[in-house]
């Protein structure tokens, strides 16, 4: 992106040192914007607090949240650790099945009629009527929070990496026939590299729903985890402490998007220079 | 060196059926240059695919130096429209492509491509990604891409019609110029007449509802020809009427 293309006539200096200041302003203005948009969440939070007097048990101020938090933060970063865990863990084991399955069915008409409704079943089940079940089956430990957070987020890397197999451009499915590459060989070198743009969407759809499913599945039956700390919180009007597992929750998702992103960039680069164009 | 025999290609969609080629028989030479002219729909892109062997056509023969073409061959190569470079891979690794899927030699692979990145003017852009090229040198990079199999035949659909006119005259030139230093036959699809008079020994014309050979026209010109001023600008204006007459004629044709 910031090498100049060679269809470029050498720019002079002045005009460059331009687009650079440009591209700085850019880019501070897409840090600033975000955190001023939060400040001013927060300022709006605090002033209505304040103007219509709100009971701290219905809505802490941002000062009671941070107060709550700082009661005891080495339990509460605990908490969050092992929500985390929970969500890796389960994203991870979601991306092992739902690639695999996805290339079974994008190279199989016959395999894809069989088993799409049944993925659609399973999908518009609601999960949360499931998590008592998988407590029953699996007891109150990691295990059933991991398969919950599967069950959420497998679904749309299955249909993403399912669209992105299929989208390889048609010239480049010639160009692999007409060259007599064998079908390992054109999924290897053609189709894969091309899904990847897509299964990243889906990634990114995925990633938030595994949040959600981690504090699903602690809802229901856990003794760590900060699901499990906004079900103690609630149960004991600890209002303030329900919001500090809240903002984690958030942050959590923030820190994980943008950690997608990262390595979308790092590893897909084309894809951005091709949509710029 | 390549014979088309009564080919016909129908085409069953859930609309009905489309009759894109009718008995289409040609016989091109070794060496040749040969054009295929015709508006959109006339059937000369389906005709390469089955020459290609990308297509197999509802009935007819297409054999290549006797042998009847099932499949892509190894002494084949196409070269598309778009230039369909890998967005991931650098300029020398697309061309080295067809090296990697149809396992050549390494080393003479890589010696040949460098040879025919600087006959076509791309020194120095070897490890550019495609996206930072123009789209001229994108298809220069793609015809290196095809050249560097050594195809005994080069089969062409409409490679040059995204260029800009300029660009498209340049690497016409090009293209003469690399294809009298190699032995190489080439069937080359265009809707330019320009391009056709430019390049061909012999255009053929093209026909549409349904697809079939009207005429074949020879260009007796030498080489190399441009569109500008030479000693046989005239004869180039000749020619290029007569195309035009012939393309204008299947037009009254379609309105029928």
């Amino acid at each position: 992106m910031t090498t100049p293309t060679v269809a470029e006539s050498l720019p002079n200096r002045s005009n460059r040192a331009a687009a650079k200041k440009a591209h700085q302003m850019a880019r501070v203005r897409s840090i600033l914007l975000p955190l001023f948009g939060v400040l001013l969440i927060f300022a709006i939070w605090w002033l209505s607090i304040i103007g219509f007097e709100i009971e701290k048990f219905l809505l802490p101020s941002p000062a009671d949240v941070w107060s709550s938090f700082m009661l005891n933060p080495q339990f509460i970063m605990v908490q969050t650790w092992v929500t985390l865990v929970e969500t890796l863990q389960g994203l991870i084991l979601a991306i092992l099945i739902a690639v695999p399955l996805a290339t079974i069915i994008a190279s199989s008409k016959v395999v894809e009629q069989m088993i799409y409704p049944l993925l659609l079943a399973i999908n518009a089940a609601p999960k949360v009527a499931i998590a008592p079940l998988l407590v029953v089956w699996m007891g109150f430990g990691q295990a059933p929070k991991v398969v919950m957070v599967v069950l959420l987020c497998f679904f749309p890397i299955v249909l993403a990496t399912t669209v992105g197999l299929r989208s390889t451009p048609s010239e480049f499915i010639e160009l692999a026939k007409s060259l007599g590459s064998n079908s390992l060989e054109t999924f290897m070198k053609f189709r894969a590299p091309f899904a990847l743009e897509q299964i990243f969407v889906g990634l990114k759809t995925a990633i938030s729903l595994a949040v959600i499913g981690a504090v699903i599945a602690e809802f229901v039956g856990a003794n760590q985890g900060l699901g499990y700390l906004i079900v103690q919180s609630g149960a004991s009007a600890n209002t303030a402490l329900a919001f500090v597992a809240i903002v984690l929750l958030a942050i959590i998702s923030i820190v994980l998007f943008y950690g997608l992103v990262l390595i979308e960039k790092l590893l897909i680069p084309w894809a951005e220079s091709q949509r710029a164009k | 060196m390549i014979t088309v025999e009564g080919i016909d290609q129908e085409f069953v969609t859930s609309r009905g059926s489309v009759h894109a080629l009718s008995s289409v028989n040609l016989s091109i030479k070794e060496n040749e240059f040969v054009t295929l002219v015709g508006r959109s729909g006339c059937g000369k892109s389906t005709l390469l695919r089955i020459i290609a062997g990308l297509q197999t056509p509802t009935s007819g023969r297409v054999s290549i130096a006797g042998d009847q073409v099932l499949a892509p061959r190894k002494d084949v190569s196409m070269m598309f429209q778009r230039p369909a470079l890998l967005p991931w891979r650098t300029v020398v690794q697309n061309v080295m492509l067809s090296a990697e899927v149809m396992r050549l030699d390494r080393n003479r692979a890589r010696n040949r491509a460098q040879e025919l990145l600087s006959l076509t003017g791309l020194e120095g852009f070897e490890s550019k990604l495609p996206h930072e090229l123009s789209g001229g040198m994108q298809q220069r990079v793609s015809l290196c891409r095809s050249l560097l199999q050594e195809p005994s035949i080069l089969l062409m659909d409409e490679p040059f019609s995204a260029l800009d006119a300029l660009t498209r005259e340049e690497l016409a030139g090009e293209l003469q110029r690399i294809v009298m230093q190699h032995n190489t036959t080439i069937v080359f699809v265009t809707h330019s007449i320009e391009e056709a008079v430019l390049l061909a020994d012999r255009v053929v014309v093209m026909k549409a509802r349904p697809g079939r050979v009207r005429e074949i026209v020879p260009v007796d010109i030498p080489r190399p020809r441009s569109l500008g001023r030479s000693a046989y600008t005239a004869k180039i204006t000749e020619v290029s009427g007569q195309l035009h007459d012939l393309l204008q004629d299947t037009n009254e044709g379609d309105e029928k």
